[in-house]
Protein backbone atom coordinates (compact mmCIF):
# COMPACT_ATOMS: atom_id res chain seq x y z
CA UNK A 1 0.00 0.00 0.00
CA UNK A 2 1.46 3.27 -0.94
CA UNK A 3 1.20 5.89 1.52
CA UNK A 4 1.23 9.60 0.39
CA UNK A 5 0.60 11.81 3.56
CA UNK A 6 1.63 14.82 3.94
CA UNK A 7 2.96 16.32 7.63
CA UNK A 8 4.37 19.54 8.39
CA UNK A 9 7.85 18.97 8.50
CA UNK A 10 9.99 20.88 11.69
CA UNK A 11 11.59 23.59 9.49
CA UNK A 12 7.88 24.19 7.83
CA UNK A 13 7.97 23.33 5.31
CA UNK A 14 5.61 20.31 3.69
CA UNK A 15 7.00 17.45 2.73
CA UNK A 16 5.20 13.88 1.58
CA UNK A 17 6.15 11.26 3.85
CA UNK A 18 7.05 8.07 1.52
CA UNK A 19 6.43 5.39 3.52
CA UNK A 20 9.80 4.80 4.46
CA UNK A 21 9.13 2.08 7.15
CA UNK A 22 7.72 -1.11 6.50
CA UNK A 23 3.86 -1.70 6.84
CA UNK A 24 3.04 -4.28 10.01
CA UNK A 25 2.92 -7.42 8.61
CA UNK A 26 3.09 -6.71 5.43
CA UNK A 27 0.84 -9.84 3.59
CA UNK A 28 -1.70 -9.17 6.36
CA UNK A 29 -1.73 -5.85 5.74
CA UNK A 30 -3.60 -6.02 2.58
CA UNK A 31 -6.03 -8.86 3.75
CA UNK A 32 -7.17 -6.68 6.93
CA UNK A 33 -7.61 -3.99 4.52
CA UNK A 34 -9.66 -6.18 1.64
CA UNK A 35 -11.88 -7.17 4.60
CA UNK A 36 -12.57 -3.64 6.32
CA UNK A 37 -14.27 -2.62 2.51
CA UNK A 38 -16.40 -6.48 2.60
CA UNK A 39 -17.54 -4.89 5.84
CA UNK A 40 -18.28 -1.52 4.32
CA UNK A 41 -20.51 -3.42 1.81
CA UNK A 42 -22.21 -5.18 4.09
CA UNK A 43 -20.48 -8.53 4.38
CA UNK A 44 -20.75 -9.71 7.71
CA UNK A 45 -18.27 -12.73 7.46
CA UNK A 46 -15.50 -10.49 7.05
CA UNK A 47 -16.29 -8.90 10.11
CA UNK A 48 -16.04 -11.98 11.73
CA UNK A 49 -12.73 -13.14 9.26
CA UNK A 50 -11.63 -9.78 11.77
CA UNK A 51 -12.61 -10.82 14.88
CA UNK A 52 -10.89 -14.04 14.54
CA UNK A 53 -7.62 -12.49 13.41
CA UNK A 54 -7.28 -9.59 15.73
CA UNK A 55 -9.92 -9.84 18.81
CA UNK A 56 -7.13 -11.07 21.07
CA UNK A 57 -4.60 -8.10 19.79
CA UNK A 58 -7.45 -6.11 20.96
CA UNK A 59 -9.08 -7.26 24.18
CA UNK A 60 -4.74 -7.37 25.20
CA UNK A 61 -4.55 -3.86 24.25
CA UNK A 62 -7.72 -2.38 25.92
CA UNK A 63 -6.37 -4.92 29.12
CA UNK A 64 -3.75 -3.13 29.66
CA UNK A 65 -5.14 0.02 29.41
CA UNK A 66 -8.48 -0.60 31.47
CA UNK A 67 -7.01 -3.10 33.72
CA UNK A 68 -10.31 -5.21 33.68
CA UNK A 69 -10.93 -7.86 31.52
CA UNK A 70 -14.74 -7.62 31.12
CA UNK A 71 -14.41 -3.81 30.78
CA UNK A 72 -11.84 -4.57 27.79
CA UNK A 73 -14.84 -6.79 26.51
CA UNK A 74 -17.26 -4.32 26.19
CA UNK A 75 -14.36 -1.96 24.85
CA UNK A 76 -13.64 -4.17 22.07
CA UNK A 77 -17.52 -5.29 21.41
CA UNK A 78 -18.23 -1.34 20.69
CA UNK A 79 -14.75 -1.34 18.79
CA UNK A 80 -16.65 -4.54 16.63
CA UNK A 81 -19.60 -2.45 16.15
CA UNK A 82 -17.82 0.43 15.64
CA UNK A 83 -15.51 -1.21 12.73
CA UNK A 84 -19.19 -2.82 11.22
CA UNK A 85 -21.16 0.84 10.86
CA UNK A 86 -18.25 2.87 9.71
CA UNK A 87 -16.19 0.98 7.45
CA UNK A 88 -17.20 3.01 4.83
CA UNK A 89 -15.46 6.02 6.18
CA UNK A 90 -11.76 4.03 6.52
CA UNK A 91 -9.47 5.43 4.26
CA UNK A 92 -6.40 3.75 3.53
CA UNK A 93 -4.75 6.44 1.96
CA UNK A 94 -4.61 7.74 5.74
CA UNK A 95 -3.26 4.69 7.25
CA UNK A 96 -3.09 0.77 7.39
CA UNK A 97 -6.40 -0.90 8.04
CA UNK A 98 -4.83 -2.02 11.68
CA UNK A 99 -3.72 1.28 12.71
CA UNK A 100 -7.32 2.36 12.11
CA UNK A 101 -8.68 -0.72 14.66
CA UNK A 102 -5.83 -0.08 16.88
CA UNK A 103 -6.98 3.40 16.99
CA UNK A 104 -10.51 2.90 17.98
CA UNK A 105 -9.90 0.45 20.73
CA UNK A 106 -7.40 2.89 21.87
CA UNK A 107 -9.39 5.69 21.81
CA UNK A 108 -12.40 3.62 23.39
CA UNK A 109 -10.60 2.44 25.90
CA UNK A 110 -8.76 6.24 27.25
CA UNK A 111 -12.45 7.24 26.98
CA UNK A 112 -13.25 4.59 29.76
CA UNK A 113 -10.44 5.34 31.95
CA UNK A 114 -11.00 8.87 31.92
CA UNK A 115 -14.68 8.87 31.75
CA UNK A 116 -15.40 12.73 30.78
CA UNK A 117 -14.89 14.00 33.78
CA UNK A 118 -12.29 16.99 33.18
CA UNK A 119 -9.96 15.96 36.07
CA UNK A 120 -6.96 17.63 36.66
CA UNK A 121 -5.60 15.71 40.35
CA UNK A 122 -5.19 12.00 40.58
CA UNK A 123 -8.09 10.55 42.24
CA UNK A 124 -8.02 7.30 43.72
CA UNK A 125 -8.78 5.38 40.70
CA UNK A 126 -6.00 6.82 38.83
CA UNK A 127 -3.56 5.95 42.02
CA UNK A 128 -4.79 2.51 42.25
CA UNK A 129 -3.10 2.20 38.29
CA UNK A 130 -0.04 3.88 38.91
CA UNK A 131 2.76 3.04 36.54
CA UNK A 132 5.23 1.89 39.60
CA UNK A 133 4.65 -1.42 39.31
CA UNK A 134 3.86 -4.07 36.53
CA UNK A 135 5.92 -5.10 33.64
CA UNK A 136 9.56 -2.85 33.05
CA UNK A 137 8.00 -1.19 29.68
CA UNK A 138 11.84 -0.83 28.27
CA UNK A 139 11.95 -5.19 28.55
CA UNK A 140 8.48 -5.44 26.43
CA UNK A 141 9.93 -3.67 23.63
CA UNK A 142 11.87 -7.05 22.60
CA UNK A 143 8.23 -7.87 21.69
CA UNK A 144 8.53 -5.98 18.61
CA UNK A 145 9.91 -7.47 15.78
CA UNK A 146 13.83 -7.47 15.25
CA UNK A 147 14.79 -4.67 12.72
CA UNK A 148 11.11 -3.01 13.02
CA UNK A 149 11.95 0.78 11.90
CA UNK A 150 9.80 1.66 15.23
CA UNK A 151 11.43 -0.33 17.74
CA UNK A 152 14.89 0.51 15.61
CA UNK A 153 14.03 3.92 16.60
CA UNK A 154 12.82 3.92 19.83
CA UNK A 155 15.69 2.12 21.27
CA UNK A 156 17.82 5.05 20.10
CA UNK A 157 15.97 7.21 22.69
CA UNK A 158 16.86 7.85 26.44
CA UNK A 159 15.55 5.27 28.65
CA UNK A 160 13.26 7.89 30.02
CA UNK A 161 11.51 9.10 27.28
CA UNK A 162 11.47 5.76 25.71
CA UNK A 163 9.65 4.53 28.70
CA UNK A 164 7.16 7.63 29.29
CA UNK A 165 5.86 7.26 26.09
CA UNK A 166 5.73 3.21 26.38
CA UNK A 167 3.76 3.99 29.71
CA UNK A 168 1.47 6.48 27.83
CA UNK A 169 0.72 4.34 24.79
CA UNK A 170 0.72 0.32 26.16
CA UNK A 171 -0.80 1.79 29.47
CA UNK A 172 -2.93 4.29 28.57
CA UNK A 173 -1.31 6.80 31.20
CA UNK A 174 -1.65 10.34 31.15
CA UNK A 175 1.05 12.88 31.74
CA UNK A 176 -0.05 13.34 35.54
CA UNK A 177 -0.23 9.80 36.07
CA UNK A 178 3.28 9.35 34.68
CA UNK A 179 4.84 12.06 36.98
CA UNK A 180 2.87 10.49 40.15
CA UNK A 181 3.94 7.01 39.41
CA UNK A 182 7.75 8.09 38.49
CA UNK A 183 7.94 11.04 41.46
CA UNK A 184 9.24 12.77 38.66
CA UNK A 185 7.52 16.53 37.72
CA UNK A 186 5.76 17.00 35.17
CA UNK A 187 6.94 19.45 33.74
CA UNK A 188 9.60 16.90 33.05
CA UNK A 189 7.37 14.36 32.05
CA UNK A 190 6.24 16.10 29.31
CA UNK A 191 9.65 16.83 28.25
CA UNK A 192 10.27 13.91 28.03
CA UNK A 193 7.70 12.69 26.15
CA UNK A 194 7.55 15.63 23.85
CA UNK A 195 11.33 15.27 22.59
CA UNK A 196 10.97 11.80 22.75
CA UNK A 197 8.45 12.34 20.06
CA UNK A 198 10.02 14.47 18.11
CA UNK A 199 13.10 12.26 18.05
CA UNK A 200 11.20 9.96 17.35
CA UNK A 201 9.57 11.39 14.06
CA UNK A 202 12.88 12.48 13.13
CA UNK A 203 13.80 8.69 12.91
CA UNK A 204 10.97 7.41 11.30
CA UNK A 205 10.75 9.48 8.03
CA UNK B 1 -2.43 24.07 24.05
CA UNK B 2 -0.33 26.15 21.84
CA UNK B 3 -0.55 25.16 17.92
CA UNK B 4 1.25 27.81 16.02
CA UNK B 5 4.33 26.34 15.37
CA UNK B 6 5.33 23.28 13.08
CA UNK B 7 6.75 21.48 16.17
CA UNK B 8 4.15 22.15 18.31
CA UNK B 9 1.16 20.94 16.03
CA UNK B 10 3.46 17.75 15.37
CA UNK B 11 4.07 17.49 19.29
CA UNK B 12 0.15 18.04 19.96
CA UNK B 13 -0.85 15.48 17.40
CA UNK B 14 1.64 12.90 19.26
CA UNK B 15 0.62 14.00 22.34
CA UNK B 16 -2.74 13.63 21.63
CA UNK B 17 -2.28 9.83 19.56
CA UNK B 18 -0.47 8.94 23.31
CA UNK B 19 -3.60 9.63 24.85
CA UNK B 20 -1.27 11.95 27.34
CA UNK B 21 -3.63 15.08 27.17
CA UNK B 22 -5.63 15.80 29.76
CA UNK B 23 -9.58 16.02 29.38
CA UNK B 24 -9.38 19.34 28.74
CA UNK B 25 -6.60 19.74 26.53
CA UNK B 26 -7.85 16.63 24.40
CA UNK B 27 -11.63 18.64 24.24
CA UNK B 28 -9.79 21.78 22.39
CA UNK B 29 -6.99 19.90 20.61
CA UNK B 30 -10.44 18.17 18.94
CA UNK B 31 -11.94 21.39 18.31
CA UNK B 32 -8.46 22.64 16.11
CA UNK B 33 -8.91 19.20 14.00
CA UNK B 34 -11.69 19.64 13.15
CA UNK B 35 -11.41 22.01 10.66
CA UNK B 36 -7.58 21.36 10.00
CA UNK B 37 -6.44 19.16 7.53
CA UNK B 38 -3.10 19.35 8.09
CA UNK B 39 -3.55 18.28 11.71
CA UNK B 40 -5.55 15.17 10.88
CA UNK B 41 -2.66 13.93 8.56
CA UNK B 42 -0.31 14.34 11.61
CA UNK B 43 -2.44 12.52 13.74
CA UNK B 44 -3.21 9.60 11.31
CA UNK B 45 0.50 9.75 10.99
CA UNK B 46 1.39 9.11 14.37
CA UNK B 47 -1.64 6.54 14.55
CA UNK B 48 0.06 4.32 11.40
CA UNK B 49 3.58 4.45 13.06
CA UNK B 50 2.65 3.56 16.77
CA UNK B 51 0.24 1.43 16.04
CA UNK B 52 2.86 -1.88 15.89
CA UNK B 53 3.40 -0.63 19.72
CA UNK B 54 -0.07 -2.93 19.95
CA UNK B 55 2.33 -6.11 19.57
CA UNK B 56 3.43 -5.26 23.30
CA UNK B 57 0.15 -6.23 25.32
CA UNK B 58 -0.40 -10.20 25.79
CA UNK B 59 -3.11 -11.29 23.31
CA UNK B 60 -6.39 -12.11 25.50
CA UNK B 61 -8.96 -14.54 24.06
CA UNK B 62 -12.05 -12.64 24.34
CA UNK B 63 -14.58 -15.26 25.72
CA UNK B 64 -17.04 -17.28 23.96
CA UNK B 65 -19.69 -14.59 24.44
CA UNK B 66 -18.45 -11.32 23.04
CA UNK B 67 -18.88 -12.26 19.42
CA UNK B 68 -22.24 -13.50 20.05
CA UNK B 69 -23.14 -9.71 21.81
CA UNK B 70 -21.41 -7.74 18.53
CA UNK B 71 -23.76 -9.54 16.87
CA UNK B 72 -26.58 -9.61 18.75
CA UNK B 73 -26.16 -5.94 19.05
CA UNK B 74 -25.98 -5.41 14.99
CA UNK B 75 -28.83 -7.67 14.17
CA UNK B 76 -28.94 -11.08 13.51
CA UNK B 77 -28.96 -12.85 16.83
CA UNK B 78 -30.25 -16.50 17.41
CA UNK B 79 -31.37 -18.25 20.58
CA UNK B 80 -28.06 -19.34 21.17
CA UNK B 81 -27.15 -17.67 24.28
CA UNK B 82 -24.65 -19.96 26.12
CA UNK B 83 -25.69 -21.22 29.23
CA UNK B 84 -22.99 -19.95 30.57
CA UNK B 85 -24.34 -16.54 31.89
CA UNK B 86 -26.86 -16.67 33.88
CA UNK B 87 -26.38 -13.66 35.87
CA UNK B 88 -26.87 -11.89 32.54
CA UNK B 89 -30.15 -13.97 32.09
CA UNK B 90 -32.02 -13.05 35.37
CA UNK B 91 -30.87 -9.05 35.26
CA UNK B 92 -32.92 -9.29 32.19
CA UNK B 93 -35.81 -10.83 33.51
CA UNK B 94 -37.47 -7.94 35.98
CA UNK B 95 -37.70 -5.32 34.13
CA UNK B 96 -38.43 -6.88 31.37
CA UNK B 97 -41.94 -7.93 33.07
CA UNK B 98 -42.56 -4.42 34.59
CA UNK B 99 -42.17 -2.92 31.23
CA UNK B 100 -45.18 -6.50 30.08
CA UNK B 101 -47.09 -5.25 33.00
CA UNK B 102 -46.90 -1.88 32.21
CA UNK B 103 -47.98 -2.53 28.90
CA UNK B 104 -50.61 -4.50 29.33
CA UNK B 105 -52.08 -2.25 32.12
CA UNK B 106 -51.53 1.32 30.35
CA UNK B 107 -52.38 0.09 26.78
CA UNK B 108 -54.64 -2.72 26.78
CA UNK B 109 -54.31 -5.63 23.82
CA UNK B 110 -58.07 -4.56 22.52
CA UNK B 111 -56.76 -0.87 21.47
CA UNK B 112 -53.74 -1.66 19.99
CA UNK B 113 -55.41 -4.85 18.21
CA UNK B 114 -57.81 -2.58 16.76
CA UNK B 115 -55.60 0.35 15.85
CA UNK B 116 -53.35 -2.47 14.11
CA UNK B 117 -55.94 -3.36 12.16
CA UNK B 118 -56.86 0.15 10.78
CA UNK B 119 -54.03 0.59 9.94
CA UNK B 120 -53.28 -2.11 7.99
CA UNK B 121 -56.19 -1.92 6.14
CA UNK B 122 -54.40 1.41 4.23
CA UNK B 123 -51.31 0.07 3.97
CA UNK B 124 -52.14 -3.73 2.62
CA UNK B 125 -53.65 -2.99 -0.67
CA UNK B 126 -50.09 -1.33 -1.62
CA UNK B 127 -47.90 -4.82 -0.34
CA UNK B 128 -47.19 -7.11 -2.39
CA UNK B 129 -46.76 -9.93 -0.52
CA UNK B 130 -49.26 -9.54 2.24
CA UNK B 131 -48.20 -9.67 5.65
CA UNK B 132 -49.12 -12.63 8.03
CA UNK B 133 -48.21 -10.76 11.42
CA UNK B 134 -48.20 -6.57 12.45
CA UNK B 135 -47.69 -4.71 15.21
CA UNK B 136 -47.88 -0.84 15.82
CA UNK B 137 -45.04 0.42 18.21
CA UNK B 138 -46.68 2.77 20.24
CA UNK B 139 -45.48 5.47 22.87
CA UNK B 140 -45.50 4.32 26.29
CA UNK B 141 -48.89 6.34 26.81
CA UNK B 142 -50.45 4.72 24.14
CA UNK B 143 -50.34 8.65 22.35
CA UNK B 144 -48.27 8.32 19.16
CA UNK B 145 -47.60 5.53 16.91
CA UNK B 146 -43.70 5.23 15.93
CA UNK B 147 -43.44 2.28 13.78
CA UNK B 148 -45.37 -0.24 12.21
CA UNK B 149 -44.17 -4.14 11.97
CA UNK B 150 -45.18 -6.34 8.85
CA UNK B 151 -43.77 -10.06 8.75
CA UNK B 152 -44.76 -12.17 5.53
CA UNK B 153 -45.44 -15.44 5.32
CA UNK B 154 -41.53 -16.38 5.27
CA UNK B 155 -41.56 -14.76 8.66
CA UNK B 156 -39.21 -11.69 6.80
CA UNK B 157 -39.82 -8.89 9.24
CA UNK B 158 -40.18 -5.17 8.11
CA UNK B 159 -39.98 -2.36 10.33
CA UNK B 160 -41.45 1.31 8.69
CA UNK B 161 -40.91 4.48 10.39
CA UNK B 162 -44.24 6.16 10.86
CA UNK B 163 -42.09 8.93 12.52
CA UNK B 164 -38.64 10.67 13.25
CA UNK B 165 -38.01 11.26 16.91
CA UNK B 166 -35.21 13.45 17.77
CA UNK B 167 -32.20 11.86 19.74
CA UNK B 168 -28.80 13.13 20.63
CA UNK B 169 -26.03 12.50 17.86
CA UNK B 170 -24.14 9.74 20.08
CA UNK B 171 -27.35 7.87 20.71
CA UNK B 172 -28.92 5.30 17.97
CA UNK B 173 -31.90 3.60 18.19
CA UNK B 174 -32.17 -0.42 18.61
CA UNK B 175 -34.69 -2.85 17.81
CA UNK B 176 -35.01 -5.76 20.02
CA UNK B 177 -38.05 -8.56 20.26
CA UNK B 178 -38.72 -11.14 23.08
CA UNK B 179 -39.95 -14.78 22.05
CA UNK B 180 -38.69 -16.69 25.49
CA UNK B 181 -39.40 -14.33 28.82
CA UNK B 182 -36.35 -16.31 30.36
CA UNK B 183 -34.03 -15.91 27.84
CA UNK B 184 -34.44 -12.40 27.71
CA UNK B 185 -34.97 -9.61 24.39
CA UNK B 186 -32.80 -10.46 21.69
CA UNK B 187 -31.37 -7.36 19.49
CA UNK B 188 -32.40 -7.17 16.00
CA UNK B 189 -30.19 -4.06 15.18
CA UNK B 190 -29.34 -0.43 14.95
CA UNK B 191 -31.31 2.02 13.47
CA UNK B 192 -31.40 6.08 12.93
CA UNK B 193 -34.65 8.06 13.83
CA UNK B 194 -36.75 7.84 10.89
CA UNK B 195 -34.75 5.00 9.38
CA UNK B 196 -36.78 1.79 7.80
CA UNK B 197 -35.43 -2.03 7.81
CA UNK B 198 -35.77 -5.20 6.70
CA UNK B 199 -35.08 -8.19 9.51
CA UNK B 200 -34.51 -11.43 7.48
CA UNK B 201 -36.49 -14.67 8.75
CA UNK B 202 -33.26 -16.00 9.55
CA UNK B 203 -32.09 -13.41 11.47
CA UNK B 204 -34.94 -13.76 13.99
CA UNK B 205 -35.50 -16.18 16.74
CA UNK B 206 -39.00 -16.72 16.10
CA UNK B 207 -41.70 -15.05 14.83
CA UNK B 208 -45.48 -15.23 16.27
CA UNK B 209 -48.79 -13.81 17.35
CA UNK B 210 -48.21 -11.56 20.29
CA UNK B 211 -45.10 -11.46 19.95
CA UNK B 212 -43.44 -8.04 21.56
CA UNK B 213 -41.07 -5.83 20.19
CA UNK B 214 -39.63 -2.73 21.52
CA UNK B 215 -36.92 0.27 20.22
CA UNK B 216 -34.67 1.91 23.07
CA UNK B 217 -32.83 4.69 22.69
CA UNK B 218 -28.97 3.48 23.13
CA UNK B 219 -25.21 3.88 23.06
CA UNK B 220 -24.26 4.47 19.34
CA UNK B 221 -22.55 1.51 18.82
CA UNK B 222 -25.85 -0.27 21.17
CA UNK B 223 -26.47 -1.36 24.55
CA UNK B 224 -23.62 -2.29 26.16
CA UNK B 225 -24.89 -5.09 28.02
CA UNK B 226 -27.33 -6.74 25.46
CA UNK B 227 -30.44 -5.77 26.61
CA UNK B 228 -32.37 -2.87 26.71
CA UNK B 229 -30.81 -0.36 29.20
CA UNK B 230 -32.13 3.40 27.59
CA UNK B 231 -35.66 4.58 27.65
CA UNK B 232 -38.10 2.45 25.73
CA UNK B 233 -39.61 4.25 22.98
CA UNK B 234 -42.07 2.59 21.12
CA UNK B 235 -43.42 -0.97 22.24
CA UNK B 236 -46.23 -3.04 21.13
CA UNK B 237 -46.66 -6.96 20.29
CA UNK B 238 -47.60 -8.92 16.52
CA UNK B 239 -51.40 -9.99 16.27
CA UNK B 240 -51.89 -12.66 13.62
CA UNK B 241 -53.91 -10.93 10.53
CA UNK B 242 -56.90 -12.65 9.07
CA UNK B 243 -56.74 -14.16 5.76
Amino acid sequence: MSQALFLPSLNGVREPLTGSVEPLRPASADALEALVRRCAGGDRTALREIYDREASRLVGVACRIVRDRAVAEDVVHDVFVKIWTKAATFDPARGSALAWIVSITRYRALNVIRGSKRVTEIDDTALARLPDQGPDPLAELSRLREGDALRRCLETLDDDKKRAILLAFVDGFSHAEISAGLKIPLGTVKSWIRRGLLALKGCLE
Amino acid sequence: MNLDTMEDRLQAAGEYVLGVLEPAEAETFERALAGDEGLRSAVAWWEGRLAGLSDIPEPVPPSPLLWERVSGTLGGARLTRSPSAPSARTMTQVPLMRRLGFWQATTGFATAAAIVLAVIALVRPFDAAAPVYTAVLQSRDGAEAGYLIQADAEGNVTLRALETVSIASDRALQLWTLVDPAEGPVSLGLLQPGQSITVPADALPALGGGQLFEISVEPETGSPIGRPTGPVLYIGRTVALPD
